[in-house]
């Protein structure tokens, strides 16, 4: 099975085809046609886990194109199957199906509807084919076609102009990190010359390649990864991505495209995990972005925006176990915020469908209305806050136990302070929507529980938002599938665990005082730590160092260019145009003597051969004929005549 | 007496004979067979030239198309003249046409067709022509491994002008109809 | 034994009784089996400059093919385009047609 594996990224290319070319003759657009096909796909990306997991696995290679003749260039195209593939397959269409039945009640009756299933099957192709291939070209391939899919889902309701923004700032932002990551290709090819995974770390592993083209190679990959990943500084596209379709959201802005960066550091991890200084800095970005993202999330009053955030600051998480040596872990995380993320982002969708709104001041209460939906957020909250027996605990206590083991303990602090962050702000989220009294009157009264094409995927990704984290450990299942030769064992460590759970516990009781109960004058917190609020709530100000640093530049230097351009360019300009005129004005009278008596008596001499000539023009057509063989015998005669 | 030649000089004969009819005669159905004949001719010369395969091919294609169709489209035309014309006219009503064709009715196709044979016998004389016979054996293998291999594109261009030329006519023929 | 000459001189009196006939008669269908003769006496042409001068190679006969493959074409098409004109416009005398004249 591993060995047909091309398959699965073919099933939603097939639906894409489909839904594109006949979407207006298929039954409901052709939304069935991308569920199916996506259902078959993570069917038997279930079988390849399973074959994989009985160690079975694939590595297929065919030659694409062939550079030159004297000392050619072979690109390569071919997909490998391991652990770390099988896993992702499995996440990527389990969400991509998900995703796709909670649509068909959330973007019911939308004027786009065949479109928007037509993109998501392109993009749940291009992410399987990321996930598939076997070198870095391939991948890169793969990589810019998910970030196409996202532009065109974030700009789905492309009447609104922040929509076509957001879409357009999604797709510069993430190709600056994509420029990184194609020098470092460049980079690893020139010094290597192969950009296949397994040849790379063969020749690393036998110490072939210098020590700065590893580092500078990894920066570079480690770039396209910050990039797609929303790390700092890159991360300015994910929160005003939000303005896509939730669903859109929970897919490719929290489950599976953005975790895409996440997965190239791990496919290449052996160019990481060579270079130390490629690791701290890898380390240093997952940390930073952790704790920089939390805090934001936690003043943030729209309810998308907080899980992009959120979001955000979980890839971080990730971004840091792999950092700090733990691929492993990274990849753990990765699995199990894919389940509760989608599933938050989803109820968060179910709260919009039902209330009209984003924003959390105009709701709480919720739970009453919508149970379902409250219930699984509150899972789904209890699996990001990190508790046990949540999923988010064991994934997240992994990280936090390598990093506390690491070099750099500081990163582990980091970490424990991100974490009771998460806590408070999901609890925020949690009091500010489901519980308290309703703020809005008219909007509660109108609030309903979604259709069941909706809830179901909700209680499934809720019920592997509790267990999914046991589950994935059961008999050590996925630690032997993604397995990280030189990572040693390490041991539980009960202070992590117990400084863990101790900040996500304190983190909910904090945000109890402060949402759930009226002990907490919360204007009060506001004004004592009124700074840190602005800072907060600014993000930081990052929106506005970019547009001072680097936008204004730009600006400057082109209205500088405009004004070069208007008084010494168009001066010289205007002299020669002027000289033009006075060069002209003697030509002219040259003209109307000399060249137009000529042009005239052309005229009439073209005039009279017409008028000699048009009797020829009978337009029958054996004239015509016997004009042509005339000609010919002429020519024949000629030919004899005068050649021989 | 040489027996090659012999057929040669029947066949010519029969050849130009309905060939003069093709363009003589007044009922334009009757051309239309005479031509099958002078079509079959032709096969015929082909076989003397030892190339039997565009002789098989001329009576398919020629014969059992070409004509075929010719005949067709005089059955089905909606207009009666066009079976049987130029009861009244000699030679063409274009006053060139006239002009090339002033002599008698009957003669002025063989003296045009001498005419242009005339001048093409007295350019061929000035060249020094084998006299020798053709070569022996068959034409078929040698043809058919060349459209294969040397001609092949020609070929398949050939094949998608037939499926053009179908398509064409097929349109033509429906827009018509209405 | 025939010669070369006697099918070059057999092709050009058949190519003038064509010419004669494209060129005189207005019947457009009597024209189409005009060019069908002329057609027919390039084709021997072909063949027996093919056989004579090049024997062992097939290029002439090659050439005859596709003429034959063309005028099957031309047939097919012009007649469909003569009935279409004879139809709209109830004419099939080609000197009756002048649309080419504008």
């Amino acid at each position: 099975m591993a060995q047909y594996a091309w398959v699965i990224p073919a099933l939603p290319l097939l639906s894409w085809l489909i839904i594109t070319l006949w979407q207006k003759r298929l039954p409901d657009r052709g939304s069935y046609v991308g569920i199916s096909f996506t259902f078959l796909a993570f069917v038997y990306a279930l079988g390849v886990l399973w074959e994989v997991a009985h160690g079975a696995g694939a590595h297929v290679v065919l030659p694409w194109a062939v550079i030159g003749t004297i000392s050619p260039i072979q690109i390569n195209i071919g997909f490998q199957v391991d652990g770390l593939t099988a896993i992702m397959l499995s996440v990527v269409t389990f969400i991509s199906f998900l995703v796709q039945l909670y649509s068909l009640g959330y973007m019911h009756g939308d004027k786009r509807y065949g479109r928007y299933y037509g993109t998501l099957s392109f993009f749940t192709f291009s992410m399987l084919g990321l996930v598939l291939a076997d070198n870095l070209i391939t991948l890169f391939i793969f990589f810019e076609l998910v970030g196409v899919a996202s532009y065109l889902l974030i700009g789905h309701y492309f009447e609104r102009p922040s929509a076509q923004k957001a879409a357009i700032k999604a797709f510069i932002t993430t190709r600056i990190g994509d420029v990184g990551f194609f020098i470092g290709i460049l980079i690893l090819w020139s010094a290597t010359g192969t950009v296949a995974f397994d040849k790379l770390a063969a020749l690393i592993g036998e110490g072939a390649v210098a020590p700065w083209v590893i580092t500078l190679g990894a920066l570079g990959i480690l770039g396209g990864a910050v990039g797609k990943s929303a790390q700092f500084p890159l991360h300015v596209w994910l929160p005003d991505a939000m303005e896509g379709p939730t669903p859109v959201s929970a897919l490719i802005h929290a489950a599976t495209m953005v975790a895409a960066g996440v997965y190239l550091v791990a496919r290449s991890y052996m160019i990481f995990y060579a270079s130390p200084q490629a690791l701290f800095w890898v380390a240093l970005i997952g940390a930073v972005t952790a704790l920089f993202a939390a805090t934001i999330a936690t003043v943030q009053t729209d309810m998308k925006k907080v899980l992009a955030y959120s979001t955000i600051s979980q890839l971080g998480y990730m971004i840091l176990g792999l950092g700090v040596g733990n691929l492993t872990a990274g990849m753990f995380h990765l699995t199990t915020h894919a389940f509760f993320k989608a599933l938050l982002f989803l109820t968060a969708g179910s709260v919009i469908h039902g209330t009209e709104t984003q924003e959390m001041h105009q709701m709480g209460g919720l739970i009453k209305k919508m149970p379902i939906t409250g219930v699984t957020f509150l899972a789904g909250g209890l699996a990001l806050a990190g508790i046990w027996p949540f999923a988010g605990f064991y994934s997240k206590d992994e990280i936090l136990l390598t990093a506390y083991n690491s070099q750099y303990p500081i990163f582990f602090w980091m970490g424990i302070l991100a974490a009771f962050l998460t806590a408070y702000y999901t609890t925020r989220v949690a009091f500010l929507v489901f519980f308290g009294e309703p703020r809005d009157h008219h909007r509660y009264e109108h609030a309903h529980e979604s259709p069941w094409m909706m809830t179901v995927p909700l209680v499934i990704l809720g019920i592997l938002a509790v267990i999914g984290g046991k589950l994935l450990l059961t008999g050590e299942f996925f630690p032997h599938l993604i397995l990280w030769q030189p990572a040693e064992e390490l041991s539980p460590n009960p202070l992590v665990m117990g400084l863990a759970l101790g900040s996500g516990l304190l983190g909910i009781l904090v945000g109890y005082l402060v949402y759930g109960t009226k002990l907490v004058n919360r204007q009060a917190v506001i004004k004592a730590l009124y700074p840190l609020y602005q800072l907060f709530k600014h993000k930081w100000y990052v929106d506005e160092l970019y547009d001072w640093a680097i936008v204004r530049p730009v600006l400057w230097l082109a209205e500088a260019a405009g004004w070069v351009d208007a008084h010494g360019v168009d001066g010289v300009v205007n002299a020669v145009g002027a000289a033009g005129v006075a060069l002209s004005s003697g030509a002219g009278a040259f003209d109307l003597a000399v060249v137009d008596g000529a042009v005239n008596g052309v005229a009439a001499g073209t005039v009279a051969v017409g008028r000699a000539t048009r009797r020829t023009e009978t337009g029958q057509l054996q004239a015509y004929l016997l004009t042509l063989a005339l000609v010919v015998v002429a020519g024949l005669i000629v030919f004899q005549v005068m050649g021989g | 007496m040489n027996w090659q030649l012999v057929t040669f000089y029947i066949l010519g004969l029969v050849i130009l004979y309905a060939a003069y009819r093709v363009v003589t005669s007044a009922v334009i159905t009757h051309a239309a067979l005479w031509l099958a004949v002078a079509l079959v001719g032709v096969a015929g010369i082909y076989l003397q030239l030892q190339a039997e395969f565009l002789a098989i091919i001329q009576v398919l294609i020629y014969v059992g198309a070409i004509v075929t169709i010719i005949i067709f489209a005089i059955m089905l035309s909606p207009l009666r003249e066009i079976k049987t014309e130029e009861k009244d006219r000699r030679g063409g009503a274009t006053r060139m046409g006239r002009a090339v064709a002033s002599v008698e009715w009957g003669l002025a196709p063989v003296a045009a067709g001498l005419l242009f044979a005339l001048g093409m016998t007295w350019a061929y004389s000035r060249q020094a022509w084998p006299v020798g016979s053709v070569p022996p054996g068959l034409i078929t293998e040698p043809l058919g491994k060349s459209l294969m291999t040397t001609y092949l594109l020609p070929f398949e261009v050939a094949s998608v002008l037939l499926l053009v030329a179908m398509v064409g006519a097929i349109v033509l023929a429906i827009r018509g109809q209405k | 034994m025939v010669s070369l000459h006697g099918y070059l001189v057999l092709a050009a009196f058949l190519f003038g009784l064509g010419l004669y006939g494209a060129l005189a008669r207005t019947n457009a269908i009597r024209i189409l089996m005009a060019i069908e003769l002329m057609l027919n006496a390039v084709n021997i042409n072909l063949v027996a400059f093919a056989q004579y001068l090049t024997p062992g190679l097939v290029t002439g006969a090659v050439f005859a093919v596709f003429v034959i493959t063309v005028a099957a074409a031309e047939a097919a098409v012009g007649l469909a385009i003569v009935l279409l004109v004879a139809r709209q416009r109830g004419v099939i005398e080609v000197d009756k047609i002048n649309l080419m004249k504008w």
